[in-house]
């Protein structure tokens, strides 16, 4: 189905591959630009804190690593924020490397997934994101 | 409506249905009126408006000889307000990641 609960970014940046793959998965380049703390291994299963400036904290779990070009990760912010799943995508550009990112909000694939009465409520709902 | 969080993004998923809604504003607006502001017909347009409000994101009201489309506000502020913040977020973080890149470079 499409993308309808996803936010979409992407920015190219003047490096290899190989580089762009550190600066989103290498808390030490994570924290230059992703948010002021960063815990984060790309390795799956692994835990994921991050707190931005203003002191918001969000925890995680890394889910999915295809190194060195895709990890996602799911987070949420404590106590009840609604969960998300965060994937970033590193692919060679003509400019350098091109980094995706995929924002995904959890409570709604499962409200598609399992809310829904059934095969054809669910049919309803792709006709219209068709 | 069983599921009113999952219709609203699918009905948001439309990049014309976004485009529709934020020309309605405040004071709404007809299929027509829509049709002269976007590249669809206006068939097209009054498809997407009936969509919009089986979702329940616009309500439509009689006005003389045609329906005028509001927006009904509530379904529309979660959805959108999750939207407009996760995107806001990664504009500002893939904003830094630019200017980190540019730094670093010339460091």
């Amino acid at each position: 189905m499409a993308d309808d609960t996803a936010v979409e970014r992407e920015i190219t940046v003047p490096v290899e591959p190989e580089r762009a793959w550190e600066l989103v998965t290498d808390p030490e380049h994570l924290e230059r630009w992703f948010a002021r703390h960063v815990e984060l291994d790309p390795i799956p299963g692994a835990p994921v804190r991050v707190v931005d400036d203003d002191g918001a904290e969000r925890h995680g779990v890394v889910e999915e690593v295809e190194a060195p070009r895709r990890i996602q990760f799911v987070w949420y912010a404590p106590p009840d924020g609604p969960p998300s799943t965060v994937e970033i995508e590193v692919a060679p550009d003509a400019g350098g490397s091109r980094i995706s990112v995929t924002e995904r909000e959890l409570i709604t694939m499962e409200a598609v997934g399992h809310v829904t009465a059934g095969p054809s409520s669910r049919g309803d709902l792709l006709a219209l994101a068709a | 409506m069983t599921d009113p969080v999952g219709a609203t993004f699918a009905a948001l998923a439309d990049p014309s249905r976004r485009r529709m809604l934020s020309l309605m504003g405040g004071s709404g607006a007809t299929a027509t009126e829509l049709a002269r502001e976007l590249p669809i017909t206006r068939q097209a347009v009054a498809k997407h408006l009936s969509q919009l409000a089986s979702a329940g994101l616009v309500a439509p009201t009689r006005q003389g000889r045609e329906t005028r489309y509001r927006i009904t506000p509530e379904p529309l502020e979660d959805a959108v307000a999750w939207i407009v913040q996760a995107g806001g977020e990664w504009d500002d973080r893939l904003a830094r990641l630019g200017a980190y890149v540019r730094d670093d470079r010339t460091a």
